[in-house]
């Protein structure tokens, strides 16, 4: 009789949990979507290292602001490093415009702060001098399809450039015992290697990736986020502390 | 009433379903078995047949393709009894006269993935469910299994330059396009096409290795449900959700 009770008691702490848990969840979507809960995210105990953000071509065209406005607070939380991408290389052609209004932006909120802006292979040209050393850095890499799928093709052209001028036998030997390790490598020389960002916010009409370099997105916690829009501070709190009290399970 | 008989039932889509705006090819990730299991026992372990449902379901709504991820090459680094029990469960599901087998649902079964990691009695039987369903009009349901989305992509790379050393194709004429033909997922049937909805259950919001260089414009849903838990609503839930975004915002093409 005491086991019985024991296991109607353990089914209903496991429900009672669940139903916390999809509560939890509900609430996360109402606040990410109306911006309309404010969380102090400096209380948040796990930052991502590596924040990739995808945004769809309108948001890309109309959110220019919206964008200026996302990094400048992603600086502000210490996120490291922030991987911007649209599918098309809008946001690559506005490079430098977005450089100068993130700069801007953040001497005017008296926040000091060091950016690195990249078209994904080379560094823009520096619009503004290096301050000092110890201000905290943040790299924005701008990236476009041409970085993701496109690339894989390259790396693949690359691998065979790698075999050329050795013999049949050897080529086909070196074919058969490729490894994971030697893609890597080759997407590394074609300078399309970097650290693969923690969690990807996506913005726009669509829940997708759109082209974001698969190779850097296996284990890449996904929250979308709606649509672009102003005043985003609550939504951006929110996704990140979303984010720090995930327990991640990994080996699907 | 045998699996055949139910099949060729009259079934109408759900009314909360818009046959205008289905998706054409669904993929999954059926997550939250070990989760569910040991709540629930191991006896009651059920991942496969709910996944068998799934692909009826699909088949009777008018969903041509439906690709599971059923087994991922990072599987294999789990507890050896584990592993040992899922092969059993994949194995009854290409076994003609096993109760859950895919075998009589009159889809059109392939499985894609390294064959050479799995048993060689299911290998086999595996290779017999092609040939068996070879010839069907009805669902494609693709099974990943012993499947990793970057392994996919290498084994591509490994064929091209294969096909480049041959003078096949020039290096040059090596494309997105081309490489795409040569993915696990399309290289045996074209039409198949990337998948327009990914489902993942369990609360996960990632895609942990899958088909990595086939859900570029995939549209992704999470649930919170554990995969054993999945059923014909939440399968509603999740489709009403892709085609209230491609109603609001136009239908992204590939």
């Amino acid at each position: 009789m005491g086991a019985v009770w024991a296991a109607v008691v353990w089914h209903l702490l496991h429900a009672i949990a669940s139903c916390a848990a999809i509560l939890q969840r509900f609430l996360d979507g109402i606040a990410i979507a109306t911006g309309s809960v404010r969380f102090a995210w400096r209380s948040v105990t796990k930052k991502p290292r590596v924040v990739a953000i995808v945004v769809d071509g309108e948001s890309a065209r109309k959110g220019r602001d919206e964008i200026v406005e996302l990094l400048v607070f992603l600086a502000a939380a210490g996120i490291r490093q922030v991987a911007l991408y649209d599918m098309e290389g809008i946001l690559k052609r506005y490079g430098t415009y977005l450089e100068k209004r993130v700069v801007s932006s953040t001497w005017k909120r008296q926040l000091k702060h060091d950016f690195h802006f990249s078209n994904g292979v080379d560094p823009f040209p520096r619009s503004n001098p290096i301050r000092t050393k110890s201000e905290p850095r943040m790299v924005v890499e701008l990236l476009s399809m041409s970085d993701g799928k496109d690339a894989i093709a390259e790396a693949a052209r690359r691998i065979h450039d790698d075999l050329r001028g050795s013999s049949r036998q050897d080529q086909l030997e070196r074919i058969n015992s490729l490894t994971e390790t030697d893609l890597n490598e080759s997407l590394k020389q074609i300078g399309r290697w970097k650290p693969d960002p923690e969690l990807m916010l996506v913005f726009g009409k669509i829940n997708s990736v759109q082209g974001f370099p698969p190779w850097r997105i296996k284990l890449t916690e996904i929250i979308y986020m709606g649509e672009l829009r102003r005043n985003i501070d609550s939504s951006l709190s929110y996704a990140l502390q979303a984010y720090s009290g995930r327990t991640h399970r990994y080996g699907c | 009433m045998d699996s055949h008989s139910l099949q060729n039932v009259s079934r109408s889509l759900p009314l909360q379903l818009d046959p205008k705006r289905l998706p054409r090819h669904v993929a999954v990730i059926p997550d939250g078995n070990v989760r569910w299991t040991k709540a629930n026992g191991l006896s009651a372990y059920k991942g496969l047949s709910v996944l068998r449902d799934i692909a009826r379901i699909s088949n009777q709504w008018g969903i041509e393709v439906l690709t599971a991820f059923a087994f991922s090459t990072d599987n294999f680094k789990r507890p050896k009894a584990e592993v040992e029990f899922v092969l059993e469960h994949l194995d009854n599901m290409f076994t003609l006269d096993h109760p859950n087998t895919v075998l009589k649902d009159g889809l059109k079964v392939r499985c894609i993935g390294d064959m050479s990691k799995l048993p060689r009695s299911l290998q086999a039987k595996i290779s017999e469910a092609h040939e068996m369903t070879r010839d069907s009009k009805d669902l494609k349901f693709i099974l990943a299994i012993a499947y990793g989305g970057w392994e996919d992509v290498l084994q591509a790379c490994q064929r091209i330059a294969s096909e480049v050393e041959q003078g096949v194709v020039k290096a040059n004429d090596i494309d997105q396009c081309y490489l795409r033909k040569k993915m696990l997922l399309t290289e045996w049937d074209e039409e198949v096409g990337d998948p327009d909805l990914l489902i993942r259950t369990s609360g996960e919001q990632r895609l942990s290795n899958y088909l990595m260089n086939n859900l570029s414009y995939t549209e992704l849903v999470f649930t919170e449900k554990l995969w054993p838990d999945f059923n014909e609503e939440d399968y509603v839930k999740a489709v009403v959700e892709f085609q209230e975004r491609n109603r609001r915002y136009g239908r992204h093409d590939n």
